[in-house]
């Protein structure tokens, strides 16, 4: 009876492998067009003199801010000197308990403005709103803490333009990075949200809050998140634009249009991540509203960012994002193979719950069902052998084709070097690192069914502050 | 039976994942060959460019070089390098030295290729070695599905712009994406001869309104005073979209009567229409339309407010008097307001006010 329950279970792994490998290649394979078409777009030189010109749209940079001193002015500065005609930086001090504010009315000058906006959404009362002298684009709102959601609701009343782009302080863009965002609105295509690429800025070579140089980090656990990253990005959300459901635009580097999230009351501020809630929110208001505006993601606008480099803090971001994942999935259930929904409900809800939202689980009971199966004697251990090797080079694959649409595209790592370290990282990564992520996600269960909602603190490093000797040998 | 089906599965992910790693570097090899190939290009037409450029060289022995590159880097040293450095009459003798070489000729036959990239290629050549006998190529090119190749034969108009192709570009101008409207204004700008009349036969309240919107646009990027007498004339119109566009365009004249009409529009009543003006008042100097823009500041709208503050800061020291004043008003929506704008600088007003 155990016997024939462990190979039922053997087969039920082997049939969810196969079929969510086999999706990850339908993703694969619908990725090379999309990224063949962004390729020679951003290649044309037509679209890039055309690109700082009235077709944009005047676009409000939201930029919720807590204690970060360190790099507060540095970061401002880069957001209000990028490349876009018409834009304008607010940031929301949400309640810092470091010099964050103070030097900002140093750095730029602030003077308190009256409250001249509409509230249109709630959010912790707000103590004072700044102008700077220096920069009309600037707009900074101080108030008491109230968490990320908070904060951009706050940013959201006091924006004046009609698109909207959250980003994190720490989140350093690059200078063309708006225009290449703005693509889809100068080709005419109606727009409710974009996405940009999110790469790992961990050890590159930055200059005056920009990456000069992209490098990988010679540590491991960055290097593998490089990976990480090209893959989700590259392939992993170009594929959903193809099928019309991406359900992720990062909530450190994506374009909203403001009358839709004001329509839909902001950013939930009880969600754990606030992104994912958001853009499920969207969709579900596009098609409730029977509206034809796309979220879609572009592969070239770039936003760095720094990744956990330490096993800690990788653990309270994995268990975060994975309690984030289930929390958005149980608010928004009633979306599963809902076919008013179209993609989103028979496509991309399914495959965020049964292919990540509950992979830890099916991988961890996998792995005990092959255990009890090989000490039982019911499962052949060549099998066993094979099935896992099997797994294993699958995702090498997923990661090194990822690596390869990078190179062939937009060959951001210009070092070889950087390229071995890559593909190294693709080796080590199913030994040991896949195992980490899954034990942080399956502890996100646990907590879950707690109760607990913390957000856990994501301690950074900080961009090295490189010399002016490496940035020159970098230029 | 399973193992031996893993067993195979496993042998073609090995094989697979061989073949990717090669991939990669290949892939490197061969971009590295083409960065040398392309620098090799650049090295070989700077010469004869620098020789061309200062009338020292001819056209024809351009001509011959690019003739003996492989045609991708003469097509990118042609469109890239070449073309952006040579005045038009310059270009038109290239033009004709290239005209009938296989490699153009091959390039321009892409035109009609299913892949739009090709087209792409197509439409940028044309750019450069068009003349007026490619019109039909370029009516052809100007209506393709992709934005990016109607972009660029965009390009090719100053040069073969003829009165009747202006008037076909004005007639399908508003079913344009915008990055493709945002290169045909420039280019119809640039062409103001043929422009201009064919905008003043067009510009009548009775065209449609889709098209009157993106010819008043243009009124306001030509900013030919010609163009000022049928802008004022829509400032009544019945359509609030075109009282708006015809207040925005307004702001580009500098005239006595641009002021009349824009303190007019101040009064009317929807609030885009009155923030409109009020950024126009601002823009063109209307010294006397203090006592506007200050009652202005109690609008009940916030962007009326907004930009008749920033006007008022525009407007100098009476302006500037006026805002100091209303800070010290009872409502306190104009003190708000004005207590705002007058903490910026000169130059923030004028950066607020464009924006």
């Amino acid at each position: 009876m155990i016997a024939m329950l462990l190979q039922w279970a053997d087969r039920l792994a082997l049939a969810y492998m196969l079929a969510l490998n086999s999706f990850y290649a339908l993703l694969l394979l619908l990725s090379i067009p999309e990224l063949w078409s962004h390729w020679h777009l951003a290649e044309d030189e037509h679209l890039t003199l055309v690109l700082g010109t009235e077709a944009l749209p005047p676009l409000s940079i939201l930029v919720p801010a807590h204690n970060e001193e360190m790099t507060i002015v540095e970061s401002v500065v880069s957001l209000l000197t990028l490349q876009y005609p018409h834009h304008e930086v607010v940031l929301v001090n949400d309640g810092s308990t470091d010099a964050t504010m103070t030097r900002l009315v140093e750095a730029y000058d602030l003077y308190e403005v009256p409250p001249a906006f509409m509230i249109s959404i709630a959010s912790k009362p707000v103590r004072a709103y700044y102008r700077s002298r220096r920069y009309s684009k600037l707009l900074v709102i101080d108030k008491e803490n109230g968490g990320k959601a908070d904060a951009l609701n706050a940013a959201l009343n006091a924006a004046r333009f009609p698109y909207v782009l959250a980003v994190d302080a720490d989140t350093l863009i690059e200078p063309d990075a708006l225009l290449r965002l703005a693509r889809p609105f100068l080709l005419g295509k109606p727009v409710a949200a974009v996405g940009g690429t999110i790469r790992v800025a961990n050890s590159c070579i930055i200059a005056h809050g920009r990456v000069v140089e992209a490098r990988v980090d010679k540590r491991m656990l960055p290097a593998v998140q490089v990976v990480e990253y090209l893959r989700a990005f590259l392939f992993g959300r170009l594929g959903w634009n193809r099928l019309g459901g991406n359900l992720i635009i990062s909530g450190a580097f994506g374009l909203f249009k403001r009358a839709h999230l004001l329509a839909m009351r902001g950013y939930r501020t009880g969600s754990v991540t606030e992104d994912m809630d958001l853009v499920v929110r969207l969709q579900r208001y596009l098609r409730e509203h029977k509206l034809s505006d796309t979220t879609s993601f572009i592969p070239d606008p770039v936003a760095w960012t720094e990744v956990p480099a330490s096993v800690r803090v990788l653990g309270r971001q994995r268990e975060r994002w994975q309690r984030g994942l289930l929390e958005t999935l149980w608010v928004h259930r009633d979306l599963l193979f809902n076919f008013r929904y179209g993609a989103v409900g028979l496509i991309a809800y399914p495959f965020f719950l049964f292919g990540e939202a509950l992979s830890p689980l099916i991988e961890v009971l996998g792995y005990i069902g092959i255990a009890l199966g090989v000490a039982l004697g019911a499962v052949d251990l060549n099998f066993v052998w094979l099935f896992l090797s099997v797994a294993v080079l699958y995702g090498m694959l997923l990661s090194v084709w990822a690596i390869l649409l990078e190179e062939v595209s937009f060959r951001r790592y210009t070092r070889p070097i950087d390229v071995l370290r890559l593909l190294f990282t693709t080796v080590i990564e199913g030994f040991g690192y896949r195992q980490l992520t899954l034990f942080f996600r399956l502890k996100a269960f646990w907590r879950m069914l707690r109760g607990d909602r913390r957000w856990g603190v994501m301690q950074r490093e900080g961009f090295a502050s490189t010399t002016a000797a490496e940035t020159r040998k970098a230029a | 039976m399973r193992s031996s089906v893993m067993m195979v599965v496993a042998i073609v992910q090995g094989i697979f994942f061989a073949l990717l790693l090669l991939l990669i570097f290949v892939n490197r090899a061969r971009q590295s060959y083409r960065a040398q190939r392309a620098a090799a290009a650049a090295n070989r037409v700077a010469e004869p460019l620098q020789r061309w450029l200062l009338g020292i060289g001819t056209a024809a022995d351009l001509a011959n070089v690019l003739r003996r590159l492989p045609e991708r880097e003469a097509l990118d040293q042609l469109t890239i390098h070449v073309a952006p450095k040579a005045a038009p009459e310059h270009l038109a003798q290239l033009a004709r030295a290239l005209r009938e070489d296989r490699w153009v000729r091959r390039i321009l036959a892409q035109s009609t290729s299913r892949w739009w990239w090709r087209r792409l290629d197509a439409a940028r050549l044309l750019a450069v070695v068009g003349s007026l006998r490619d019109r039909t190529l370029l009516r052809q090119l100007l209506a393709d599905s992709h934005a990016a190749v109607q972009a660029a034969a965009s390009t090719c108009l100053t040069r073969v712009a003829d009165y009747a192709l202006v008037e076909h570009v004005l007639d399908t101008l508003h079913t344009r994406p915008p990055i493709v409207r945002v290169f045909q204004l420039r280019i119809l700008r640039e062409n103001w001869k043929h422009t201009v009349p064919a905008l003043l036969e067009r510009l009548v309240p009775i065209a449609p309104m889709a098209k009157l919107q993106v010819w008043i646009a243009l009124a306001e990027s030509v900013a030919d005073a010609r163009c000022l007498a049928p802008l004022i004339a829509f400032s009544n119109h019945p359509v609030v979209e075109m009282r708006i566009s015809a207040a925005r365009a307004i702001r580009r004249y500098v005239h006595p009567d641009a002021q009349t009409v824009l303190r007019d529009m101040m009064r009317d009543g929807d609030w885009r229409v009155r923030a409109q003006a009020a950024r126009g008042l601002g823009a063109v100097g209307a010294a006397d339309a203090v006592t506007e823009l200050s009652l202005a500041l109690g609008d009940r709208s916030w962007w009326v407010r907004f930009r008749s503050a920033l006007a008022l800061a525009q407007l100098g020291e009476a302006g500037r008097r006026a805002l100091r004043i209303a800070r010290e008003r009872p409502d306190r929506f104009v003190a708000d307001m004005a207590s705002m704008v007058c903490g910026l600088s000169d130059g923030a007003v004028v950066e607020l006010a464009e924006a």
